[in-house]
Formats: C-alpha cells, structure tokens, sequence
C-alpha cells in the first residue's frame, strides 16, 4: 500500500463528527469509525511514513512494523468492541472521550520519536480522565483529579528523561535502547512508561480511578493505557532485568490485593496490574519467546480483561451496586451477563481452550527457557490467585452466594452483543492460536511454541483444579467485607490531607493572624495617620491656600476703593509719590 | 430460552457436580503420572502431581496471608479518606 492513512484519524477527526449524526445515524456512525480503523491497519504496509522535518526535529508519525501492528490491530478491534459496548450512551462527549483516548494510543503505537509518543502519551491521559469524570460521582471527580495529577506526573517524568536524552544523543528517535546505553534520561523515561503500565510502586492510581469510572468508560481504560505502555517498553526496553523482576512482582501483588478487596471492578483492576506484571515481565526477560508472549498477552489480555469489565460493569448498570458484599443471587436474572463474565474469568484464568491458556503460558515458558525458575514459579503462583480471585471469587459472590434480594434485568442488547462477541473471540484464540500467533513480532518463533503440549496441559488443569478445591474449602473465610484496604496511594493522599493540615493549623493560622494584626494595629496607626493629614489638609493646606486667595481679594477690594476716576486725585497722588520719593533720596544722599 | 435453567439445573445437582470434580482431579493426577516430560525447567516438573499440590497450598496460603494481613494492617473503614 503506497498511501498511508493514519488509524487515529478515523478516531480523532472522526471525534468532532459525532454531533452531528442523530440517532440510529450516529450509532452507526461511532461502529463504522472503529471499523474502518481495523480495515485500515488491516492493509498497512510495513515502511515508515508520516515523517516532517519541522524546527530541526524529525518527527515520524507512522512507524509501521510487527510490533506496532500487532497493537494497533487489538487497539481498533478492542475500539469497536468498546463502541458497540457503549451504543446505548446518550452523551456524545463521553464517545467524544473515548475516541480521542483511542486515537491517542494509537499514536503512540505509529509514533517514531519520542515528541509524538509525549503528545498522544498526554492526548491519552486527557481523555481518559473524562471517561472517569462522566460518572458524575463525588468520588468520581475526586479520583478523576488524582488520576489526573498521577499522570501528568508521569508524563513530566517522560519528558524530563526525553529532554536529556536528546542532549545526551541529539536524537529524538523512539527506538530500542541499548542496555549498556542506559543511563539516567533512560530511566527516567523508563520511569514515566512504567507509570502507565502500573508498575509497583507507580501502581495506586489505577485501582483508585479504574472502579469510579463509568461503566462504559472502564472498558475503554482496562485496554488502552496499560497495553499502550507496554507496546512503548517493548519498543525501547526489551531485556531490561529490572522490568522482568518488577514485572513479577506486579503479577503477585495484584492478585494479593484482589483476594481482599470488595469492589468488583476494584478486583479487576487489581488484575489487570497483574496481568501486565506478565507482559512487563516478558518484555524484560527479553527473549524473542518472552517478547512474543508479552505481545500475545497484551492481545488476549485487553479482550478478556474487557469482557470481565463490560460483564462487572452490566451488574453495576443494573442493580446500582459493585460491592459484592451487596451482591448475590444474581444468577436467576442476569444468566446471560455471569456466562460471558465465566468466559472472560477462564480465559484470564488461563483455562485450555480459552485465549488466557495460549498467551499466559508464552510468557511463563519463556521465563523457563530463558532459565529463570524463581520468576516462573512466581507467576504460575499468581495464576493461582487470578483463578481464585476473579475465576471463582467474584462470580460466586456476586451471581450466587446468599440472596442478596436483587432482582436486576439483564443489560442492553448492545452489551449483551459486544460480550458476545468477545467471548467468542477469546474462545477463537484459545482453540485457534494460530490467528494471535501469525500477528506476533517473531512470527517464526511463535510459530514453534506449543500451548497444547501435554505437560503444559497437566500443569495448567492441575493447578486450576486444586485452586478450585481451596477456594471451596475456605469459601466462608472470603466472604466479601465492606471495607477498604490501604495501598500506596495512602502516601499521597495522606500526605496531601497532612499538607492541608499543615496549611490550616500554620499558614493560613498565620495569615489570619497577620490579617488580625493589621487590622487592629497597623489599621489603626493609619487611620490616625490618616486622620492627621485631613486636619493637616483641611487647616494647613487648605488654609494657606484659602487665605492667599482672601488676601487678594481683600488687597484688590482697597485697591478698587482708591481709583476714583477723578484726574486730581491721581495728579495728588503722584505728586506726594513722587516727593516721597525724592525725599527718601535725598534723605539717603 | 431462559439462560437461567442450565445453570439451575448444575446448582440442583451440586452433589453429583462435586463427585465429577472429585473425579476429574483425581484424573489429572493420574494424567501428569502418565505423560512424557522432556527438558523441565524446574525440579517441580518432575514431581508427579506437584502442581495439584502447588496450586492447593497457594490457594490456602493466598487468603489466610492475605486475610490475616488485611484484618491487622490493611484493612479501613469505606470512608478512611473522608
């Protein structure tokens, strides 16, 4: 294909063009934008187009290889998937959101250099706070404005390690970096990239936003800027040791925190930090496998981790609730919703036929092969937890369990569609890797992995059974509590109520106590200062001048009494004026 | 068709469900004895039914950790940050 058309223009331009449809037109409108997306990057051809020399910068804005493509490919499919999901949206600004946020990542995934991954990486961050925003929940604004701030925080890290990067090599390429290379720019730009993939501890801000945003919403954010920042650490970091143990990390911390946690979709985020604790994982074990595997991941991962969310997300359109110590029994009123959610639950689950099983064991294996035991174990343990938590855990409490009393209708039919189909495609994936395994970066190399090897196989079954037989076992001891948990983000926002405190009890105790004194102190000296200079004015000033002027009126008063207009009295006059004079002369002499 | 009547129709049978389950974890046990395991990564590989173990006691260590930690540190009331 000669002619190059970005991806996210149809989302972008087609953003501003969404009021003006109506109706039926609109919703086919926002479902074509997506697909001719996915058409487009469909017929890309590999090259680099897009590229302006502007202000001494290249700037490369389709960068079109494996590894972008097999991204942009989930990125416009997950898009349709959200719309379709969303239909039902009345308010074209949250579409308007939503589409500027996909267009964003997709600029991420195209962009060459390192200017135009910061402005869709912020064009990305804008727009999602707005799907938190909509919500229109007090605790929606407040953790739309900590999302915010969490983010921009981490863009200033990118863009600080991208200015000294470009003083340290004059380039603004976005390309791989060498790890003998890496210094502190590097890091820092590390640092902003790992922020967006939720990389422990840079992690709080998506179990605080993620369950506040609105429910269509949510399944636009679990896709794009977690998957968007591991497409940019693949890009530029792959091999790095610190990402593959970090990136470890995060699978089992997120798990640990989803067996406590109450909310439903607070549980899926916490899984979502541990499924890209594997991908982040992949990306810095390093090899083509484990890069391979990040890649396949992210895929299968944005598609049942939506599905999961679009699933939780019916439960709380519909019954008003995401707690599932509010939940229960759901079962009889919505089969349909706890089917598709089941579906998204093995997949992530990693369960044989499901897309989890064929994408989750790439990374594992790859950890293997690249003779990293401790880092293997580590996650098929957070596999236990991801099948405890959101495979058995959240269903169970939330369909069946005790009765909670609620007697919900099943969602919309576009919802029931949009799951539908993602179920179908999780499930295509798993029994037919082949179609995610020909999109991966080292296709050879995908081509020579065997999910379906037996040891594999038994591994897998045995570990999810008996997974199932200790939750069962334990069930009473997971009964869902109404509270919360503390995570790092207690230090912000603890350290931000203690600098309010800290603002109250001394600054603005000073302040008020400077505005007391002045007022009773310096108010008063200089209302008696004041008061001086009115006296002064009115007695000295106005004094001087009034009598100079009484003066001369007075003076002309005797003036005009001695001109009489008779000729004698002036010859008189003159004459005794002029022998005055004369004698005073003399008188001198 | 009603979505909910398979569903009923398995929690009506919980009892046979259970002896199934029973029956397939006892299968996949014989299952990992049986197969050829060429070049494992780790020692555990070897180990016939290690996994069935590996995942039982994560499962239980996961929540009684992670219940214990929440019930003395972790845990706040809904309305901790006001």
């Amino acid at each position: 294909m000669d002619k190059f058309v970005h991806p996210a223009l149809f989302f972008i331009l087609g953003a501003f063009l969404i009021p003006v449809f109506k109706g039926r037109l609109k919703q086919i409108f926002l479902l074509l934008m997506p697909a001719a997306a996915f058409y487009t990057v469909l017929n890309l051809g590999h090259g680099i187009y897009g590229e302006i020399h502007y202000l001494g910068f290249n700037i490369i804005l389709g960068r079109v290889d494996r590894l972008s493509l097999v991204f942009a490919h989930v990125f416009t499919l997950m898009a349709f998937l959200g719309v379709l999901y969303g239909l039902h949206v009345k308010e074209d600004a949250q579409h308007i959101a939503s589409f500027f946020y996909v267009g964003g990542s997709l600029g991420v995934v195209f962009a060459g250099d390192y200017l135009t991954v910061f402005i869709f990486w912020e064009m990305m961050a804008v727009a999602s706070t707005f799907l938190i925003w909509f919500r229109r929940e007090p605790a929606s604004i407040r953790a739309g404005f900590r999302y915010l701030l969490m983010h921009i925080f981490g863009g200033l890290l990118l863009l600080g390690g991208i200015f000294l990067h470009y003083k340290n090599t004059g380039s603004l390429a976005f390309e791989l970096i060498p790890k003998s290379g890496a210094g502190f720019p590097e890091y820092l730009i590390m640092a902003g990239f790992a922020l967006n993939a939720a990389v422990f501890p840079l992690h709080a801000w998506l179990p605080d936003a993620y369950p506040e945003a609105t429910v269509t919403g949510a399944v636009f954010m679990c896709a794009f800027t977690t998957k968007t920042a591991v497409y940019v650490l693949a890009r530029a970091f792959p091999g790095f040791d610190i990402l593959a143990v970090m990136g470890t990390a995060m699978t089992i911390y997120g798990v640990c925190y989803a067996t406590i946690e109450n909310d439903m979709r607070r549980i899926l985020s916490y899984h979502i930090i541990s499924q890209v604790g594997y991908m982040v994982a992949g990306v810095g074990i390093g090899t083509q496998l484990a890069v391979n595997g990040a890649c396949a991941h992210a895929y299968a991962h944005i598609l049942y981790k939506a599905l999961l969310f679009m699933g939780a997300g019916s439960v709380l359109m519909m019954t008003g609730t995401s707690k599932l110590s509010e939940l229960g029994g759901l079962y009889k009123y919505m089969p349909l919703s706890l089917i598709f959610y089941v579906v998204g639950g093995i997949s992530i689950s990693g369960f044989p036929l499901f897309s989890g099983f064929v994408s989750k064991s790439m990374v594992v294996a790859g950890a293997g092969e690249a003779h990293h035991p401790v880092l293997m174990v580590l996650m098929l343990l957070a596999s236990v937890g991801t099948f405890l938590s959101v495979g058995l855990k959240l269903p169970y409490f939330a369909w069946f369990g005790k009765d909670s009393g609620l007697q919900p209708k099943e969602p919309p039919k576009n919802m029931l569609w949009a799951m539908g189909i993602t179920s179908f495609l999780c499930f295509l994936i798993g029994v037919y890797p082949k179609v995610l395994y020909d999109l991966l970066p080292y296709r050879e190399e995908a081509m020579k992995f065997h999910p379906y090897a037996l040891p594999h196989l038994s591994e897998t079954v045995q570990i999810l059974l008996f997974t199932g037989l200790g939750f069962f076992l334990l069930l009473k001891r997971l009964t869902p509590e109404p509270k919360i948990n503390l995570d790092f983000d207690w230090f912000y926002r603890k350290a931000v109520e203690g600098f309010m405190w800290f603002d109250h009890r001394f600054i603005h105790a000073f302040d008020y106590g400077w505005g007391e004194l002045y007022r009773s102190l310096a108010l008063k000296a200089l209302m008696a200062f004041a008061r001086f200079f009115a006296w002064f004015d009115r007695w000295g000033i106005d004094g001087v001048v009034d009598n100079v002027a009484y003066g001369t009126q007075g003076f002309g008063n005797q003036v005009r009494k001695i001109q009489t207009g008779n000729i004698q009295h002036y010859l008189a006059a003159a004459l005794l004026v002029f022998f005055v004079i004369v004698g005073v002369f003399w008188f001198l002499r | 068709m009603n979505w909910a009547n398979p569903i009923q129709y398995l929690r009506d049978h919980l009892k046979a469900l259970k002896w199934i389950l029973y029956l397939v974890m006892a299968g996949a046990i014989v299952f990992d004895a049986l197969i050829p395991k060429h070049h494992p990564h780790f020692f555990g590989d070897k180990i016939p039914a290690f996994w069935s173990v590996f995942g039982f006691v994560c499962c239980i260590l996961l929540i009684r950790i992670m219940k214990g930690l929440a019930h003395t540190v972790l845990m706040r009331k809904e309305d901790y940050y006001g």
